[in-house]
């Protein structure tokens, strides 16, 4: 974590993290406990072969809980904002075409426990418009305020002299 | 005062952030995390029991796949879960029609077509339909030890045929 003085702008961009990096954790460690429950909302999503579900439903659930522990304890943070974002997005895809095509399936975004937040479409994009807020705040918001006018933290690259 | 990698990059000119730069590092921690993912996910596949058995991952207890039914020959004795119209459109040949609704009625004629060493394999309409895995189990509860009910339904039959 960044040191010094615990401003409001850091305060807001420390729990957007905190949060987003909270969710994934969740959302992953749900679907490695159940990773059978996961394979079948991969099926019923009708988007990829059956039997690349089941790498998928191996092989996700990791990257989550990886991409949330980087988010929050900080290394490979960058990294780890690329990850959620691809992730956010790519999910965000999923539901709405399913959606289009009428498809009545839970999304299995927090395993099979989490039916009761998984049904309803207009609601799984809602909070992934919400987790994809919070990750623009954690990139775009920067922890740092300097003054106008102040020196920036390093030198500006120039051309090397002929 | 320019930015020394490329002319177009972030902050410029108070604290020049190179894309090119940015983007590479970008890349190396998302592969490095990538790699942080497939540790575990590795063991997980070797230990966790669900996934263990590759064959079976994500099917139910009593479901099989269509070709898993393929290898028991001609011996099953197919029961079509879906509605009455579905069944008189166009059905799997020899497949016998339940009434979920008229369920004892049913079970007796399915116990008459029935004969031991004979699998009984349900099926309803699509992927995500469970009264074939309802019937399925009253079946079991029967008495009946040889039931199964089919993984992807009709639609899977259909795609297979």
């Amino acid at each position: 974590m960044v040191g010094g003085k615990l401003t409001s702008r850091r305060l807001i961009v420390l729990l957007a993290r905190l949060a987003l990096g909270g969710v994934f954790i969740y959302a992953g460690w749900m679907k490695a406990r159940e990773p059978a429950a996961f394979i079948r909302d991969i099926w019923n999503f009708r988007v990829i072969p059956e039997p690349l579900a089941y790498w998928v439903a191996a092989f996700l659930p990791y990257l989550e809980i990886v991409t949330g522990v980087a988010l929050i304890v900080g290394p490979r943070r960058r990294g780890a904002h690329a990850w959620a974002a691809v992730m956010l997005l790519g999910f965000s895809g999923l539901i709405l075409s399913a959606w289009l095509r009428g498809l009545d399936i839970a999304c299995g975004c927090f395993g099979a426990d989490a039916s009761a937040l998984s049904t309803s479409y207009p609601l799984m994009l809602a909070r992934n418009l919400l987790l994809l807020g919070l990750l623009a705040i954690s990139i775009l918001v920067p922890l740092r305020h300097r003054p106008a006018g102040s020196a920036p933290d390093k030198a500006p690259l120039t051309p090397p002299p002929p | 005062m320019r930015c020394a990698c490329e002319p177009f990059a972030f902050g410029w000119p108070t604290r020049p952030v190179c894309l090119r730069d940015t983007g590479m590092s970008t890349l190396r921690e998302m592969l490095f995390l990538l790699v942080g993912a497939i540790v575990p996910a590795a063991v997980a596949i070797f230990v966790h029991p669900q996934l263990a058995d590759r064959e079976r991952a994500g099917l139910r207890p009593l479901e099989v796949r269509l070709e898993t039914v393929a290898d028991w020959g001609d011996s099953v004795l197919w029961i079509d879960a879906r509605s009455p119209e579905e069944f008189a459109r166009q059905t799997i040949p020899g497949a016998r029609h339940f009434d979920f609704d008229q369920f004892d009625k049913a079970i007796g004629e399915i116990l008459l077509a029935w004969s031991p060493n004979k699998p009984i394999v349900v099926f309803c309409s699509a992927a995500s339909c469970t009264t074939s895995e309802a019937i399925a189990r009253r079946l079991r509860e029967a008495g009946l030890d040889d039931v199964y009910f089919l993984h992807g339904g009709w639609e899977a039959w259909l795609a297979a045929n």
